[in-house]
């Protein structure tokens, strides 16, 4: 009777397992994720954690390789986590099962890649460097066990070229000094102080503009805020008509504000992009006494266009736009230092 | 040298290049804006190539138009439309070293295919200005040398044809740019003329690229032996923004004898709509900086088509 029933048990286990290798064959994962639902057999949750992982559940099919490995290796786990903790190169288990293990723990390393590869852009930086020292992990121990370990070399590329991709859309802060020569033009309103006669007349300004910035820049993208001191020069003129004037290298003043985003597309040493601006400045023309020259201050807004060229720390920048209310177009060339 | 085989003989290259560059609006979008459409050239060329492009012939036949000053002219004066801009024979007996000799560019500064840059105009190496001559062109290890002796152009009048030597050194800093450094000395009857310039050529990831060219001009009258300087500069980033489209970025400097100087600002957009057929579209703000007098900004809008076939 006894044999009948162990005859009758081996005949169904080595059916059932038939059973469960052909509806993975036939990748009826969903399946073979409800038949072997509840066993505690170690084939049953082999493939059960192959059909889990094809189906996408990779947290529950990382879970019983996990269980498998406390189930089967118990001691080699403890000695194994020695190890790692001891940093140590080599390592001598008492298994002759060792095949198996290198089975369980590869797969639990290359669910973890797999699980960092899918990450995007939006998870959290803390949980993606956790999923990456857990990966990380489990490549190591793959090395450590695998005599030959090329499997765990090529898991460590594909999470390292993924960490680098995360890396290059990660915004880094970092502070600069920057220096320009910019140029504006605007018409400035001239007339008798009496009213008899009025005009409007052209004003070219340059100079220098120094001051200090903050940049949060990828490979890909970068977003920046800066202003500067402008020290500089115009030069106003009217030649034409009864009311004339004309005041040259009259020394200016004021500051530029920027705010503005960059794109990277085919590399991040070249960056373009528009960005607004605050130009405030304040002249000290000399007109007769009879006349009146409007405005001699001003805060107007605009939008520049922009060109970054990293050169390591050095930046050279242009930016070409529209001040507006202003006559013709800002421009400005300089370079930017970061530190 | 190898036997000419069939191969060989039939890499020839037939090409147009800047037929028309048909739009140019002066003051844009101004009251009293301006638009003429110019043929600014249009050319014909011809190049072949036999022994693994060993010997090299270069021909062409180009139209150049009407200065505006003469067009509604009664002079007699003979107004030429058709010159060569190319006809030369080249030797390259081996990789590093190439021998050319006849009617072609002179060798100096970075060549872009913008012949309104000052670095063209104030040079003297413009669309117009190819010269007869010889040059050495040498390449090693991580240099790149080219050595010019020129006698001028032949349709010129003999008085008036610039006659000298220009050389230009590139060295590679990598693989992805170069600096050099180029001089020119040349004279004519009326004229001599030295220049000087530095220049560099960098890549800046696929598809696009900065180059930059800093340089001075002294121009002498020979009766008056008083001398013109004459700085310039010039920096352009190329960027590849999608497949066939291109910005061009272009910043300008130029100072001469006075101290009033000038900064032009050229963005501007490349685009390769199909195989052979590029489209430019730029918009040049030009400003000058005067010790006397504000002036107008002059805006030009200049669109360009070249086709090559």
């Amino acid at each position: 009777m006894v044999l009948k029933i162990l005859l009758l048990f081996i005949f169904s286990s080595s059916l059932f397992a038939q059973n469960l290798e052909y509806l993975y064959r036939m990748e009826k994962y969903e399946d073979v994720v409800l038949e072997t639902d509840g066993s505690e057999e170690t084939q049953d949750l082999e493939y059960q954690a192959l059909a889990l992982e094809r189906t996408g559940n990779l947290n529950a099919a990382i879970n019983i390789y996990l269980k498998l490995i406390k189930k089967e290796f118990a001691e080699e786990n403890k000695i194994i986590i020695n190890a790692i903790k001891e940093k140590s190169s080599t390592i001598e288990l008492q298994t002759d099962k060792t095949e198996t293990l290198i089975y369980y723990f590869g797969n639990l390393a290359n669910l973890f890649t797999k699980k960092y590869q899918s990450f995007n852009r939006g998870m959290s930086k803390r949980k993606l460097r956790a999923l990456y020292k857990r990966a990380y992990l489990f490549i190591s121990i793959l090395k450590l066990i695998d005599d030959y370990g090329s499997e765990a070399d090529i898991l460590l590329a594909k999470l390292n070229k993924k960490r680098d991709e995360m890396s290059a859309y990660e915004l880094k802060s970092n502070n600069y000094i920057t220096s320009s020569i910019i140029s504006w033009q605007d018409k400035m309103n001239f007339a008798y102080k009496d009213g008899r006669d009025k005009s409007k007349i052209l004003n070219t300004s340059y100079g220098n503009c120094t001051g200090y910035g903050k940049v949060w820049k990828s490979d890909h993208r970068e977003y920046f805020i800066d202003g500067c001191f402008i020290l500089g020069f115009s030069t106003i003129s009217k030649i034409s008509g009864d009311l004339q004037l004309s005041d040259s290298r009259v020394s200016v003043t004021g500051g530029l504000f920027n705010i503005g985003t960059l794109f990277s597309l085919k590399s991040p040493d070249l960056a373009i992009g528009p960005s607004f601006n605050i130009l405030s400045v304040k002249g000290n023309w000399d007109y007769p006494d009879d006349t009146e020259l409007s405005p001699t201050q001003y805060t107007r807004y605009g939008l520049t266009f922009n060109t970054k060229w990293y050169l390591k720390r050095l930046a050279v920048i242009s930016s070409f736009g529209r001040i507006f209310k202003n006559e013709s177009v800002f421009f400005g060339v300089g370079i930017i230092y970061n530190l | 040298m190898k036997s000419l085989t069939s191969r060989d003989f039939f890499i020839i290259n037939l090409r147009t290049h800047g037929f028309g560059l048909p739009l140019t609006i002066e003051d844009f979008g101004r009251d009293n804006q301006s638009t003429a459409y110019i043929d600014m050239m249009a050319d014909l060329n011809l190049v072949m190539k036999f022994f693994s492009d060993r010997l090299i012939f270069s021909g062409s036949i180009g139209y150049i138009p009407t200065p505006k000053a003469l067009e509604n002219s009664t002079d007699d004066e003979e107004v030429i439309n058709y010159i060569s801009r190319e006809a030369y024979v080249g030797i390259r007996p081996f990789a590093s070293i190439g021998l050319y000799a006849g009617l072609m560019d002179k060798v100096y500064g970075v060549r872009i295919p913008e012949h309104v840059a000052y670095s063209r105009s104030i040079t003297n190496l413009s669309h117009n200005d190819q010269s007869v001559g010889v040059q050495i062109h040498y390449v090693k290890n991580m240099f790149e040398i080219g050595l010019n002796s020129f006698i001028g152009n032949t349709v010129q009048d003999e008085s008036l044809r610039q006659q000298g030597n220009s050389a230009k050194i590139d060295y590679l800093i990598s693989n992805k740019g170069s600096v050099g450094v180029s001089v020119l000395k040349s004279k004519s009857e009326f004229l001599d003329i030295y220049m000087n310039a530095f220049h560099f050529k960098t890549s800046v990831g696929k598809g696009t690229s900065v180059l930059g060219e800093f340089g001075e001009v002294k121009k002498t009258a020979v009766q008056k032996s008083e001398i013109d300087t004459t700085s310039y500069a010039l920096a352009q980033a190329n960027v590849n923004l999608d497949r066939g489209i291109f910005l061009i970025n272009t910043v300008e400097y130029l100072k001469e004898t006075s101290n009033d100087f000038r900064f032009r600002f050229g963005p501007g957009l490349q685009v390769f709509p199909a195989q052979r057929v590029e489209f430019r579209f730029d918009l040049y703000n030009t400003r000058t900086f005067s010790e006397d007098f504000a002036t107008k900004d002059t805006i030009d809008f200049l669109t360009q088509l070249h086709l090559w076939f």
